[in-house]
């Protein structure tokens, strides 16, 4: 009997050992695929930006206008400032949309004091349904302002909707209230749009702010944090934006839009319902809705990438609120794949649905289950006496030595294209980040995805909080102290 | 499978990546240094001596000009290249010829030129760039607009506005009538920014009444708002697609005059919404105020566009407009009345931004 079970037990340790072989092999074949991608992007996109005369844009009436929709929720202190930056935003054709999420604190007051808003009666196109609109206001001071106040829809995406029943703009930009936006970021996002009147919907990079300096809501010299978590996390986003997104950009596979900042085209966006109300990972959700209903009525659905940093946002710098967040991400992740099941390896959806939710499936959602089960078998057979321990050290280091590689080889990209960590001090914490993220961090990242599974089975969808410290401030700072605000 | 020899022979491989990745990304960053300290006195000496050749109004080559050549020509390519585009964009046009001069000294034109012939898409973009802010290659960019790379093409008509003749006026025309791969706002911007030398090619696309490109050539007549524009407007507005009629509402709303406006006042009462809306737009914009009560009408529309528009169209034409929509208030359409309502809150400047 216990010789049966240890056979069972060892047979499938081996099956779970090989099974993370194969996914390790899929994966990082992938992975090689999107750097090759991303190097071959970067440099076409390099080459159509020398030389290239921005001010043609900014001179032309014929530039498409922009409405920039900002939810706010309890924000009252960072609004005007952060209102402030976005009528410094080096854009022509600009409007903007502040929708008033029911904040509990003096938002819509420091507004009206701010900005002159004056109270219009309160009827707009409900092409969205959203939760009840309590009032609308313009402003005497900026024209081009519109205020939204509204009850709690209890999600972003209600209050984005919101937004978006009121913008006029050719095009809507969604951002969070505490973004902060780059100057010409609008100019940089607007390009697709005008390369190919098929783009529905451009992204752009969005870099972590924690330890740059940040003056009147801009960043001026771009550090790399000192806190551990916050390292790791600009590691994983110089990762996942100049190779993943770019890559994809390549491939035409593009799927994912950071709620943070994004450009959309506003007539797509109210034609597919705008954001999902009940979507856990609304950014996603709302870009595999447009691409599919693109496939579905031969609609223009392309989704486009822009590698300059556009937008810098706060990363979670503790334990809890970062677990939580990527716990909320992976559910996101899972709620999109189960609700676009259907287009599964379904040649109808061409690309999206052959090649990009296959690998997000595989490559993305199972990726923690595959981990986290190789790093139990290799624990049981450690304890067991049944592992070949030169063999498993050898396969380990290569594992997370190709992690080094691909990381290290983004950071270069970053070097040589647009270069914002100046110093060299920086670039050595960028490597000790990128080497020892493998140590710990990553395991965490596993435990937290596998927590975000768990809960997605359950129907689990709560957002948590997240708290802000605050950015490193300069003198004639216009971004405030600390605030709590929605993650 | 997988061999303890390959795995051996992977971490080797992997080292040497992280080692050559790693060293590339601090070997960039102290390049990066050294050439901004070593070229800052050469780029301020290479400035002056730029701006001195410029101001130098000999005509040929002179034995006192050559240093300045000689030190420009010793700037590296792309130093030198970015040096000469930082200037041409910010001079006005009548500084422009002794730079263009300059360029042609120091041989930057020629070598765009030859950029242009590149069998590479990219240099040849490099060259229409240079070329586009210094002036010159008149032949080579007539070539250019017919380039199969889009973004080469996107750049020659974005340098035929500066040099706006007929050939390449027509060439642009052509971009509006088969726009699939080309950007279509360069060309558009083009034409627009070529004046009123765009006109005349223009209005042929206008005259033909149907076909790809008439719908982007209204958009740019109505930014250009020439007169010449009006009678092929006035045809169009009977054209059978909507999306034609209601540009040409916005042409002869951006126009002006009074030629339009029985027109436009016809109009109010298409079939197409959006060809309402533009006509009530074009009304407001014309402040045409007999047409009030028409517009007044479309404040019952069923459509939310239409009233918005005649709405703020109502209160553009001033105090007449004014009046017909505080009447609006009290009527027993609620629609109509909330627009009414909402119209006259907004603060003045706010219906002049956006109708």
């Amino acid at each position: 009997m216990t010789a049966d079970w240890l056979a069972f037990v060892e047979g499938a340790i081996r099956a779970t050992e090989w099974t993370a072989v194969v996914f390790f092999l899929f994966v990082n074949g992938w992975y090689l695929a999107l750097l090759g991608a991303a190097v071959l992007e970067m440099l076409n996109y390099r080459r159509l930006s020398r030389y290239e005369n921005a001010s043609r844009l900014l001179g032309s009436p014929l530039t498409p206008s922009i409405s920039v929709i900002a939810p706010a929720h309890n924000e009252d202190a960072t609004i005007v400032e952060t209102l402030q930056a976005l009528f410094g935003l080096h854009y022509p054709n600009l409007e903007v949309v502040v929708v008033n999420d029911g904040s509990h604190d003096r938002t819509l007051e420091v507004l009206k004091e701010s900005f002159g808003l004056k109270s219009i009666h309160p009827i707009y196109r409900r092409l969205i349904i959203t939760a009840p609109v309590r009032g609308l206001y313009r402003s005497t001071v900026h024209p081009n302002l519109v205020v939204v106040d509204k009850v709690n829809g209890g999600s972003k995406a209600d209050a984005v909707n919101a937004g978006f029943n009121v913008a006029t703009g050719d095009l809507a930009c969604v951002m969070d209230a505490d973004t902060l936006i780059e100057p010409n970021a609008l100019q940089l996002m607007v390009k697709p749009f005008l390369r190919d009147v098929s783009t529905v919907a451009v992204g752009g990079t969005i870099r972590v702010v924690n330890g740059s300096t940040v003056r009147g809501g801009r960043v001026i010299d771009a550090r790399v944090p000192r806190n551990v978590w916050a390292g790791f996390q600009v590691v994983e986003y110089l990762r996942a934006f100049l190779f993943g997104r770019l890559g994809w950009n390549r491939l035409g596979g593009n799927l994912i839009i950071s709620g943070g900042f994004g450009l959309f085209r506003r007539e797509a966006v109210l034609d597919v319902g705008g954001y999902a109300h009940d979507a856990i990972g609304e950014d996603i959700e709302l870009v595999a809705r447009l691409r599919a209903r693109a496939c579905e009525e031969g609609m223009p659905g392309r989704v486009a990438f822009v590698p300059d940093p556009v937008a810098w946002t706060e990363a979670p710098d503790g334990l809890v609120i970062l677990g939580a967040q990527r716990d909320r991400w992976h559910r996101g992740l899972a709620d999109t794949l189960w609700r676009f099941r259907h287009l599964l390896f379904n040649p109808r959806y061409g690309t999206l649905g052959i090649v990009v939710l296959p690998y997000y499936l595989i490559a993305e959602l199972a990726a923690p289950v595959v981990e986290g089960a190789g790093l139990l078998s290799l624990s049981a057979a450690f304890a067991l006496g049944i592992m070949n321990v030169p063999f498993a050290v050898l396969f380990l280091m290569v594992a997370y030595g190709l992690s080094a590689v691909l990381t290290v080889m983004t950071f270069a990209l970053e070097e040589f294209t647009f270069h914002r960590y100046d110093r060299l001090s920086d670039r050595w914490l960028l490597l000790c980040y990128a080497f020892f993220e493998n140590v710990g961090y990553r395991q965490l990242t596993v435990y937290w995805r596998l927590r975000g599974l768990v809960k997605f089975a359950r129907g689990r969808n709560e957002w948590g909080t997240m708290t802000r410290r605050g950015f490193q401030q300069m003198p004639g700072s216009a971004v405030p102290p600390p605030v709590r605000g929605q993650a | 499978m997988l061999s303890s020899a390959l795995l051996h022979s992977s971490i080797i491989a992997l080292a040497v990546l992280v080692v050559a990745a790693t060293a590339a990304l601090f070997g960039h960053g102290v390049w990066l240094r050294f050439e901004a300290v070593w070229n800052k006195r050469r780029i301020a000496t290479g400035r002056e001596a730029l701006y001195a050749l410029m101001h130098d109004d000999r005509e040929r080559v002179s034995s006192a000009r050559r240093p300045g050549i000689a030190l420009l020509r010793g700037l590296r390519p792309g130093t030198l290249e970015r040096l000469v585009l930082s200037l041409a964009r910010n001079l006005d046009p009548s500084a422009s010829i002794p730079l263009h001069r300059v360029a042609v000294e120091i041989g930057l034109i020629e070598r765009a030129e030859r950029f242009c012939e590149s069998r590479f898409w990219w240099r040849r973009l490099r060259g229409a760039r240079f070329l586009s802010a210094l002036g010159g290659g008149a032949e080579i960019m007539a070539r250019l607009l017919h380039d199969p790379n889009p973004a080469v093409r996107a750049q020659a008509a974005e340098w035929a506005a500066e040099d706006p003749s007929p050939d390449m006026m027509n060439g642009l025309i052509e971009f509006l009538r088969h726009p699939a791969g080309s950007e279509l706002f360069t060309v558009q911007d083009a034409l627009l920014r070529a004046g009123s030398a765009a006109v005349p090619a223009l209005v042929g696309v206008l005259e033909s009444g149907s076909g790809t490109g008439v719908a982007a050539a209204l958009q740019v007549a109505a930014a250009r708002a020439d007169p010449r524009f009006i009678p092929p407007a006035i045809r169009l507005c009977e054209s059978p697609d909507p999306e034609l009629r209601a540009g040409a509402a916005e042409l002869l709303g951006a126009t002006g005059g009074g030629e339009g406006t029985d027109v436009l006042m016809s109009l109010l009462d298409d079939e197409d919404p959006d060809v309402r809306a533009a006509a009530a737009r074009a009304l407001g914009r014309v402040r045409h105020w007999r047409s009030a009560p028409q517009l007044a009408g479309r404040m019952r529309d069923t459509s939310w566009k239409v009233r918005r528009a005649a709405g703020l169209a109502l209160r553009s034409v001033g105090p007449p407009g004014l009046l017909v929509l505080k009447k609006m208030l009290s009527d027993q359409n609620s629609f109509a009345a909330d627009m009414a309502q909402q119209v006259l809150d907004m603060p003045t400047a706010v219906g002049e931004l956006r109708t």
